[in-house]
C-alpha cells in the first residue's frame, strides 16, 4: 500500500510532467504561462501539506515514544536502586560487612583487568591498600610498576576503630597478611607522614616517601561569622574542631576538659558525626549538659572543602584530637592540619609524632594528652591564644601549601610517561587523589583515574586526565 | 509580469522558481519518509532497551535474593578463612597447645593467631600446591581471577609464619624449596598390612585367570579424559580388561560411559565398580592384576602429588601402570614397581599396558618389597622430631579434617609418642577415636 509521501511524491511529479509536455513554454504561449503559475501555487500547497505532515509525524513519534521514555527511566531508576539495596545489604550486614574491603578489591581487579588496554600505564597509583591487589595485576598483565599510595597506617589494625571493632578479629590480620607481598613489591610508597614512611621502609623493605596532605592556598582575612554562630564574644576564646566526631575522638575528654577551664572557653564543632556512631551526638551533648557547659559546645555541621579555611578563620585555635593509642592517630599528619594552617590558626594536637616533625619549634603549635582532660584544660589555659599572631602562623602556611609538595611528587614521578589511579573512594570527596592527579597532568603526564562514580557530589574536573568510573563497588 | 522585463526572462523566473520548488518539495517528502523510518528504527531500538533494562532488572534482583539468602562466592575464601579463624579463637584456652598443625593452607591464619594468642609453634601439612590455581583445570587458562589472586598474595604472606613445613613428596618437597621454604616430606604411606587378595573383583568383573585385570583405583570425573582411555583400550587385545573402582559423577556421566564402552565394543571388557569400605579396599583390589592410572600433567598439582592411591595399590600388593607424573613416575622408577606412559600416544600406552602384564611377576616381587618398606610407621622419627614428644597438638582443618586418614594416623602416631590431640575441622568424626579431642567449626565460624 503507497504511503501518503509517495502519493505527495507523486502528485508533484506529475504537476512536472503536466507542465513539461511541450517543452518550456513560450511568452506567445498565455495559457501554459498561467499553468505554470497554477503549477507553482500547487507546488507550494504540497509543501506547505508535506511540511505539515512532517511535523505531525514527529509528534505523533514523540508521544510514542513517550510510554517507552518513562518506562526506561523508571526501569534506571529500580537498577539504581536494586544496586544500592546490595552494596548497603553488604556493607551493613553483619554476616557480610566485614567482607567489604576483600569484595572491593576483587570488583575493582575484574574491572581493571576489563579495562587493562584503556588503562595500562608505567605507574599504578594504589591510593590506600584495597586497590593494591588490582594494581598488581595490572602491572603484571601490562607492565609498568605500582605505586602504593598509604593515605592511611598500612596496617588496618592500627587505624580508627569505627568500622572494624564490629567485624571479626582475623578480618583485619587477613587483610595485612594478603596485602603484605603485594606491598613488598611494590617500586615504592608514599605517606601522609614521616613516622608512617619509616614504618613501611622497616616493615616492607620499598622506599617510603611522604607527601603531606597541603592545601593548595591560605585564607588571609578573618571572617567573624562563625563567632556569631555560637555566640561567641571577641574576648572569649573559640577552639574549633575541625573533623568527624568518631569513637577514636576521645571527644568526650574534649568536653571534660572544657569543663575545667573558665566560661569564656567555648568549643565548636565543624564537621559531622561518623555514620557508624550517630548515637555519640546525644551522648555528648548529655555529658556536656552534666558537666554544665552545654552552652559552650557547639555542633556547627560539616563545611565545605573549599570554603573551611574562610569559615574557621573566626575561630582562635583548632583542635586537632585522635587517639594517640591509634598508630594512625598518633603519626599521620592530618588534613586537618592544613586545614588549621589554611585558615590561619594555631593549633592544639593530640600526640603525634608526624605533625611535631612539621611544626617543630613554631609557637603556635602545642600538644596535649588527650587521654587526659586535666592536661588538654590545663594546656588550653596556658597558652594566650589571643597573643599568636594569625601573621605568623600564615607566613608558616604559605611555605606549607601544596607547591611545596608538588616537586617531589613530580620527581618522584619522572620515570613515568602515563599514570593510572585507583581507588575504590570517592574522589569528589578526596582531596589528595585528585592534587595528585591535577599536578601529574600538569607536567605533561597522561593520567587515568579509575575510581567509583560519585553519588551525590559534583564530578571534579581534571584537564588532561582520563577518567574510568566504575558504577558501584560491591 | 511588469513591461521592463522581458517575458523570456519572466519565464526562465518561473520555471527555475518551479524547479526550487520540486526540490524543496522532495526534500520535505524524504524528511517525512526519513522521520517514518526514524520512528521504525526508534522503536526497535526502544523495545531492544527495555528488554535490556529489564533483564539488568531481573539480574540484580537475582543478585539481591541471592546475596540476602547466601554467601557470595566472590569472597568465600575470605569469608571461611576469617569464620573459621574466628571460630577458633572463640574457643579460647580450649586450643592452647604446643603445636598447630596447619592440614593445608587455609588454616595458617587460624594457626598464626592462636600462635599469637597462647603461645607454641606452627606446622604447615603442605599436602597440596599452595596455589589454588593450580590445582584444577583453571591452570589450563591463563586469565587470573580475583580470588586466584588473593589466594597467591595469602600465600606468599602467610608462609612465611609456620616454623615447619611437612608435604606429601619429594616433587612438592623440591618445589617448595624453589619458593625459598624448606619442608619435610612425610608420604601419604598406609599402616602394613599382610597381603589377603580376594577372588571378588574378578568375579564381579566375569575376568577369566588369564585375562588381565587393569583397576582404575580413583573417581572418574568428565574432566578426566577416560574416554581417550576408552578409545585405547579398544585397541588393545581382547583379554585386557579394565575396571573403575569408585564414584563416577555426575550420574549421566556414568550412563556415557557405557554408551562409549558399547559404541568401542567394550561392553564385556569394562565394569564400573561401586567404591567400597576403605578397610576392605585392599583385599579386595588385591584380585586385580595391575592399577591403572591417568591424570592431566599440565595441572601443576597432579604431576607433583603423591595421591592415595599408589600407597593403596601398595597395599593391594598391585604392580601401577600411570600416565606421565613426575613425582608418581619417581617413585615407581625408585622402588621399580611398574611403569608410565605418554597420555598423547597410543604405542607408549600399549607398550606401557603390555609391559606390566607381561612383567606382572618381577613387578609384583618389588612391589611386595616396597609396601614392607613404604609403611606409616616408618614415619615416627620424623614425625617426632617435627613435633616433638608428649606434646599438645591441634590439627586445624577446613576441609574434612575430622575423618582425614593422614590427620588420623598423623594422631595415632602422636597419641602413641605420648602427646594430647585436638582436631577442629568443619565436620564432626564419622568414627571417633576416644583419645582425641574434637571441636567443630563449620563454614560460618559457628561452633
Amino acid at each position: 500500500m503507497a504511503s501518503p509521501n509517495d502519493a505527495s511524491e507523486r502528485n508533484s511529479a506529475q504537476s512536472f510532467a503536466a507542465a513539461q509536455p511541450n517543452g518550456p513554454p513560450s511568452a506567445a504561449n498565455g495559457s501554459a504561462l498561467g499553468d505554470l503559475l497554477e503549477e507553482l501555487q500547487r507546488l507550494r500547497a504540497a509543501i506547505r501539506e508535506q511540511r505539515a505532515e512532517v511535523t505531525h509525524a514527529r509528534r505523533l513519534l514523540a508521544a510514542e515514544r513517550e510510554p517507552y521514555v518513562e518506562r526506561q527511566a523508571a526501569l534506571r531508576d529500580d537498577i539504581e536502586a536494586g544496586r544500592a539495596r546490595i552494596e548497603e545489604f553488604l556493607t551493613t550486614s553483619p554476616r557480610l560487612a566485614h567482607l567489604t574491603p576483600f569484595r572491593q578489591a576483587f570488583t575493582l581487579y575484574s574491572r581493571c583487568a576489563a579495562l587493562r588496554e584503556e588503562i595500562s600505564a608505567d605507574a599504578y597509583i594504589a591510593h590506600d591498600d584495597i586497590p593494591l591487589l588490582a594494581a598488581h595485576r595490572l602491572e603484571q598483565l601490562c607492565g609498568g610498576s605500582v605505586v602504593y599510595d598509604a593515605a592511611e597506617f598500612p596496617d588496618r589494625r592500627e587505624r580508627f576503630g569505627q568500622f572494624q571493632h564490629v567485624w571479626p578479629r582475623p578480618t583485619l590480620d587477613l587483610m595485612v597478611t594478603y596485602l603484605a607481598p603485594i606491598i613488598r613489591s611494590c617500586r615504592f610508597a608514599l605517606t601522609g607522614g614521616e613516622p608512617i614512611a619509616d614504618h613501611i621502609r622497616a616493615t616492607f623493605g620499598i622506599p617510603a616517601h611522604t607527601i603531606y596532605n597541603a592545601r593548595k592556598d591560605v585564607f588571609d582575612g578573618v571572617d567573624p561569622t562563625i563567632r556569631a554562630r555560637c555566640g561567641v564574644g571577641p574576648n572569649e576564646v573559640l577552639m574549633l574542631y575541625v573533623n568527624t566526631v568518631g569513637r577514636a575522638s576521645l571527644f568526650e575528654n574534649l568536653v571534660d576538659g572544657l569543663a575545667q577551664l573558665d566560661r569564656r572557653h567555648h568549643l565548636a564543632v565543624l564537621g559531622n558525626i561518623a555514620p557508624m556512631a550517630p548515637e555519640l551526638k546525644d551522648e555528648l551533648e548529655e555529658r556536656a549538659r552534666q558537666r554544665g557547659v552545654a552552652d559552650r559546645l557547639h555542633f556547627l555541621g560539616v563545611a565545605p572543602y573549599e570554603e573551611m579555611p574562610r569559615i574557621a578563620s573566626g575561630a582562635d585555635c583548632a583542635i586537632v584530637a585522635v587517639d594517640p593509642t591509634i598508630k594512625n592517630g598518633s603519626m599521620f599528619v592530618h588534613n586537618r592540619y592544613f586545614d588549621a594552617l589554611a585558615a590561619g590558626l594555631p593549633v592544639l594536637s593530640s600526640l603525634n609524632v608526624g605533625a611535631r616533625q612539621v611544626f617543630e619549634g613554631q609557637p603556635f603549635y602545642r600538644e596535649f594528652d588527650l587521654l587526659c582532660p586535666d592536661d588538654f584544660a590545663a594546656t588550653v589555659a596556658t597558652t594566650d591564644l589571643k597573643s599568636i599572631r594569625r601573621e605568623r602562623v600564615r607566613a608558616f602556611a604559605r611555605d606549607w601549601t601544596w607547591s611545596r609538595e608538588v616537586p617531589k611528587l613530580v620527581d618522584l614521578f619522572g620515570f613515568a610517561s602515563t599514570v593510572t589511579i585507583l581507588t575504590v573512594k570517592d574522589v569528589a570527596r578526596h582531596q589528595r587523589t585528585r592534587q595528585f592527579a591535577e599536578t601529574l597532568a600538569e607536567t605533561g603526564i597522561g593520567v587515568n583515574i579509575v575510581c567509583r562514580r560519585s553519588p551525590d557530589a559534583a564530578e571534579p574536573e581534571i584537564p588532561g586526565v582520563n577518567w574510568h568510573r566504575v558504577e558501584r563497588i560491591y | 509580469l511588469t513591461p521592463e522585463v522581458a517575458p523570456e526572462v519572466v519565464v526562465a523566473g518561473l520555471l527555475e522558481e518551479r524547479n526550487r520548488l520540486l526540490r524543496a518539495l522532495r526534500t520535505v517528502t524524504h524528511q517525512l519518509i526519513s522521520v517514518k523510518q526514524d520512528g521504525e528504527r526508534r522503536r526497535a531500538n526502544d523495545e531492544r532497551v527495555l528488554a535490556r533494562l529489564e533483564a539488568t532488572v531481573e539480574s540484580i534482583a537475582e543478585r539481591e535474593r541471592h546475596v540476602k539468602s547466601s554467601n557470595p562466592v566472590e569472597v568465600a575464601f575470605p569469608r571461611r578463612i576469617i569464620a573459621f579463624a574466628d571460630g577458633c579463637l572463640r574457643l579460647g584456652a580450649e586450643l592452647a597447645a604446643d603445636v598447630y598443625l596447619s592440614h593445608d593452607d587455609l588454616p595458617l591464619l587460624a594457626a598464626k593467631m592462636l600462635r599469637d594468642a597462647h603461645g607454641g609453634r606452627i606446622v604447615y601439612d603442605a599436602i597440596e600446591i599452595p596455589d589454588y590455581k593450580s590445582r584444577s583445570r583453571r591452570a589450563l587458562v591463563p586469565e587470573v581471577s580475583p580470588l586466584e589472586a588473593f589466594l597467591r598474595a595469602y600465600d606468599l604472606g602467610i608462609l612465611h609464619e609456620p616454623d615447619t613445613i611437612m608435604t606429601v613428596g619429594r616433587a612438592l618437597e623440591s618445589h617448595l624449596r624453589g619458593m625459598g621454604f624448606h619442608s619435610v616430606a612425610i608420604e601419604n604411606y598406609r599402616y602394613y598390612n599382610e597381603h589377603r587378595p580376594s577372588n571378588a573383583i574378578r568375579l564381579a568383573c566375569g575376568v577369566a585367570d588369564d585375562d588381565v585385570l587393569a583397576l582404575q583405583l580413583n573417581n572418574v570425573y568428565p574432566t578426566f579424559g577416560f574416554e581417550t582411555i576408552l578409545e585405547y583400550w579398544a585397541r588393545l587385545p581382547s583379554r585386557f580388561k579394565l575396571a573403575t573402582l569408585g564414584t563416577i559423577y555426575p550420574d549421566h556421566y556414568k550412563a556415557s560411559l557405557r554408551e562409549k564402552a558399547s559404541e568401542l565394543g567394550l561392553e564385556a571388557r569394562l565394569t564400573l565398580l561401586d567404591p567400597v569400605p576403605y578397610d576392605e579396599l585392599a583385599d579386595y583390589a588385591g584380585g586385580a592384576d595391575f592399577m591403572f592410572m591417568k591424570r592431566t600433567r599440565e595441572i601443576p598439582n597432579n604431576d607433583m602429588a603423591m595421591p592415595n592411591r599408589v600407597f593403596d595399590a601398595l597395599a593391594a600388593r598391585l604392580p601401577i601402570c600411570c600416565s606421565e607424573l613426575r613425582q608418581i613416575k619417581a617413585f615407581i622408577e625408585e622402588q621399580g614397581i611398574g611403569t608410565t606412559f605418554d597420555p598423547d600416544s597410543f604405542d607408549s600406552f600399549a607398550a606401557a599396558v603390555h609391559d606390566v602384564a607381561d612383567n606382572a611377576a618381577e613387578y609384583r616381587a618389588r612391589v611386595e618389597l616396597a609396601a614392607q618398606r613404604c609403611v606409616w610407621e616408618a614415619h615416627d622419627e620424623r614425625i617426632e622430631s617435627i613435633f616433638g614428644a608428649g606434646g599438645r597438638v591441634v590439627i586445624l582443618g577446613m576441609r574434612d579434617v575430622c575423618n582425614n586418614r593422614r590427620c588420623h594416623r598423623i594422631a595415632d602416631t602422636l597419641l602413641r609418642l605420648g602427646g594430647q590431640v585436638v582436631v577442629v575441622g568443619p565436620e564432626p568424626p564419622e568414627s571417633p577415636n576416644p583419645a582425641v579431642v574434637y571441636h567443630v567449626v563449620d563454614i560460618e565460624g559457628q561452633l
